[in-house]
């Protein structure tokens, strides 16, 4: 599994050296994010991206409507017929129409990456933020769950939490976002510890702000950046994971449809039904790679050195 | 460390609703039958009574029996451990030794063709689903040119044979290896990049040293210490994704051991695979300090 979270991903500068000297919010804000919407319009690549995914996005939101069948329909006198006009992807083992459980599974997949990523977000930042900004015992807690939660191999956790509490679609999202904060958590305390150097917040402790005030009113606005970047690299993790997770049996169950468990038709009927192994994970493939063609854009378009 | 791993698995564990006993006895189960068998197991104790026992004899090296296969867990996990091995360790060689080289030359040819077309199949690498890749490759190579086994480690009656034993091994390696691959390639370079463009690099070129020399003496060591990180880091995923490799090809190995374990409900056999790979884990963390301290000389070994 293509496990790349953002621990490894190559190193980025610090997007805010070169806005040290802005003060307060909505500068920052509209500043940063406007040119970074110019150079991310810019980038070919990244601009198909985000035009695949959208059009991804849409086939899930209408996946019942546009689907030709039933997902569900089986049709046993027409098992494993290879793609023709009536069926253009073919049939599975149960004579399912294939391409209408690649669109609805979209929903699954899509479900996951933005929910379970979501969550990861808040908790990652919520952990991060806090350690970073208040140090001390706090921090030093912090940081150790961090690490003790670093210690256990990510799919192991979620595989045995996922057992225990019973494989379905919501369990298979919290899972993965509860799982994989540590991560956000690591790189949100790094620059929260940075943030809190400028003498804006400085400013702002002076003026008499309350420790949460400081936070959400200047801390928070100036992570965006950095934490737009991490959604969109986790997000297509969080799919990848989610199609392991479901190739395994653990993840979505059938009869509902996702890309991961239509993936265990294929492996079984490798030798007579190519189709069944090739479509449902050229569906994943596209899908993850879009995010990430969205998200090297995003890394790009948002770090003032690589423009 | 070990401790807190040890005591958040306990307890998760525990949480839980349902126990060993219905995935033991199956189907319905009396309400005698089921606490019966958690008698035995010791289950019924008060959870810190359980855990003070399987810490106490886990300190001895006794992890207990496997509910499952009755045999003592560190037996279970050593039959398995080898073919895990194998696997993860033939797919991180495979990794750096094609990624490192390959992410130089893309460095130093940046824009190029070589580096374009590396760079565009790494991005797709880190993009691919590994046990797609794994299908894929059985479609190819084992259901159409039909080259090579689709799964286990051996041929019937050839388990001692080391080119059977290899022919086996190449497609599970090449799939465990695939994405490490293309994560590794895409660091390697921009890494390299990065360090490319640092003043000492210009001050060895101005010193009229060659280019490999500047290349490999000065650049790349300075570029080597976040790749050493990667490395240490990697090995969390390829366990996860030796999980998944070792589903699609029916590879006799601990990660499809846990999956079994997981859906038996077999805590000492959990608990045991859980403490070795968090081992390994700390294990890995060590070596990278190990290794940080041989290709930077500044950080010094304590």
């Amino acid at each position: 599994m293509a496990v790349t979270s953002g621990a490894l991903r190559p190193p980025d500068r610090d997007p805010h050296l070169a806005n040290g000297r802005q003060l307060g919010r909505a500068r920052v804000r509209r500043g940063t994010l406007a040119a970074a919407g110019v150079t991310f319009a810019r980038n070919r690549l990244a601009l198909a991206g985000a035009i695949v995914f959208a059009a991804i996005g849409l086939a899930a939101v209408f996946a019942l409507r546009l689907a030709p069948y039933p997902y569900a329909l089986q049709d046993l006198d027409h098992r494993l017929e290879p793609p023709s006009a009536a069926h253009l992807l073919g049939t599975d083992g149960f004579g399912r129409d294939v391409l209408s459980r690649i669109v609805v599974g979209a929903r699954a997949s899509l479900a996951t990456g933005i929910v379970a990523t979501g969550v990861a977000l808040v908790v990652g930042t919520l952990v991060g933020i806090a350690g970073g900004y208040f140090l001390g015992t706090t921090d030093l807690w912090l940081t150790r769950l961090t690490e003790l939660a670093l210690g256990i191999p990510p799919l192991f956790l979620v595989l045995l939490i996922i057992a225990l509490f019973g494989p379905s679609l919501r369990n298979t999202i919290l899972v993965i976002g509860l799982v994989y904060w540590p991560p956000t958590a690591r790189i949100i305390r790094g620059e929260a510890l940075r943030l809190r150097q400028h003498q804006f917040i400085e400013a702002a402790q002076a003026l008499g702000a309350s420790a949460a005030r400081a936070l959400w009113r200047h801390v928070f606005p100036n992570l965006l950046p950095a934490l737009i970047v991490q959604a969109t690299l986790f997000m297509a993790d969080a799919i990848l994971i989610e199609s392991g997770l479901s190739y395994l049996g653990v993840g979505i169950q059938p009869p509902l449809p996702s890309w991961g468990n239509m993936l265990v038709d294929g492996r079984r009927y490798v030798d007579s039904a190519w189709w069944i192994a090739t479509f449902p994970g050229t569906a994943i493939f596209l899908t993850v790679l879009s995010i990430n063609l969205v998200g090297d854009g995003l890394r790009d378009a948002l770090d003032p050195y690589r423009r | 460390m070990l401790l807190g791993v040890s005591v958040l698995l306990f307890v998760l564990l525990h949480l839980a609703p349902g126990g060993p006993e219905a995935a033991l006895l199956g189907g319905d189960i009396s309400k005698e039958a089921a606490a019966a068998v958690r008698h035995s197991l010791g289950l019924d104790q008060p959870l810190p009574v359980q855990y003070v026992r399987w810490l106490g004899s886990a300190a001895r090296g006794d992890f207990g029996r496997s509910y499952l296969q009755g045999a003592p867990v560190a037996r279970v996990i050593d039959e398995r451990l080898g073919a895990t091995a194998e696997l993860a360790g033939g797919a991180l060689a495979l990794a750096v030794v094609v990624a490192v080289p390959l992410g130089i030359l893309s460095a130093t040819r940046a824009n190029s063709w070589l580096d374009r077309s590396a760079t565009g199949v790494a991005l797709a690498g880190v993009s691919f689903p590994s046990f797609w890749l794994g299908i894929l490759l059985i479609l190819l190579f084992a259901s159409t040119l039909r080259w090579l086994p689709s799964s286990g480690m051996s041929s019937y009656g050839l388990e001692g044979n080391v080119a059977d034993r290899l022919r086996h091994a190449i497609l599970p390696v090449v799939t465990l290896a695939g994405t490490q691959l293309a994560a590794f390639l895409r660091f390697t370079r921009s890494s390299l990049l990065e360090s490319l463009h640092q003043p000492f690099v210009s001050v060895a070129r101005a010193k009229g040293l060659r280019e490999r020399v500047v290349l490999l003496r000065h650049a790349f060591r300075n570029a080597l210490l976040p790749l050493i990180t990667l490395l240490g880091l990697s090995i969390r995923f390829l366990v996860g994704g030796a999980v998944l490799t070792e589903t699609v090809f029916a590879w006799p190995g601990i990660g499809r051991l846990a999956v079994d374990a997981v859906t038996a409900r077999d805590y000492p056999l959990l608990l045991g695979l859980n403490m070795l790979l968090a081992l390994v884990v700390i294990g890995a963390n060590v070596l990278t300090d190990v290794l940080y301290s041989i290709a930077d000389p500044r950080i010094a070994w304590r």
